[in-house]
């Protein structure tokens, strides 16, 4: 069962897969429910339904990710293109999965660069790039990155 | 022993390579990789990456780098692949957080091959 920050990752595994250079991903969480927005630069060849189970250009055995998305988020999701730009956006009850922002973000920072995410909660907000972990030596794919990376989120 | 014909010669040959440059990636010398793909994030892939990153950060193991790849279906998820020099590649199904324990302490930390959690590859063709 995917929690909500398996959600994002589902997302951004998507955008990966569509070859995006530029990931951006906004996190709100307000009132108990969770606004997510992906915005990529990726090409996608859409279905005509790319919220249906097995809606794939990507082969067999694939498509499931929006599905889940969609089943998860009892279909308040949309997915929409324009200036070269895709812009995937869902909500959800909050299911606390995002209060220990690195355990749900290190998986999303794994999957490559270019990827930024921001999280809004409680008045405060964390944002985090690609960019800002090379800087500070924090890529978590190793011991060194992965106590950066943890110690990075906290101070945020 | 049996002869090896030129093709299983040079299949032999080209994975010795693959292995042997996934023996020093980064200057790292043991190489994790994590599935992670719809059905491993759906079967928990997500806290097995996260509890192998702290085992690993916690032990001090700088030799270990930590990578994340897609769908392992349709083998047993979460799927963690390890290649080290002493080992090869060594392949294991359905593990949790505590199966990501013994990786990390048992093959990781100690060289020792965890042979209960091992899986043989399958494809989708399989």
């Amino acid at each position: 069962m995917h929690d909500l920050s398996d959600l994002l990752l589902e997302a951004v595994v998507n955008s990966v897969e569509a070859g995006a250079g530029v990931i951006e991903a906004s996190v709100e969480i307000e009132d108990g429910m969770a606004r997510i927005r992906i915005e990529d630069d990726g090409v996608y060849a859409l279905s005509s339904d790319p919220f249906q189970d097995g809606s794939t250009t990507k082969g067999e055995g694939r498509g499931h990710g929006l599905f889940i998305i969609h089943e998860r988020s009892s279909g308040r999701c949309r997915l929409t293109r324009g200036d070269g730009r895709t812009q995937l956006e869902f909500m959800a009850e909050d299911d606390g999965s995002f209060s220990d922002a690195a355990a749900a973000l290190l998986p999303v920072f794994g999957m490559g660069g270019g990827i930024t995410v921001t999280i809004r909660k409680d008045g405060g907000v964390k944002k985090v790039s690609s960019a800002l972990l090379e800087e500070r030596d924090a890529v978590p794919d190793r011991a060194e990155g992965i106590r950066n990376f943890r110690n990075l989120l906290e101070g945020l | 022993m049996a002869k090896l014909s030129l093709s299983e010669l040079h299949e032999i040959r080209s994975r010795e390579e693959r292995n042997l440059k996934k023996r020093d990636i980064h200057g790292r010398s043991v190489h994790v990789v994590v599935a992670m793909g719809t059905s491993g994030i759906d079967a928990g892939a997500k806290l097995t990456l996260n509890t192998i990153a702290d085992d690993v950060e916690k032990l001090g193991l700088e030799n270990v780098i930590i990578t994340q790849t897609g769908s392992a279906a349709p083998n047993p998820e979460p799927v963690v692949e390890v290649y080290s020099p002493q080992s090869g590649l060594v392949v294991y199904g359905s593990v949790d957080k505590e199966a990501a324990h013994r990786i990390v302490s048992e093959h990781l930390r100690d060289g020792r091959i965890v042979d209960d959690l091992r899986i043989e590859i399958k494809t989708k063709e399989q």
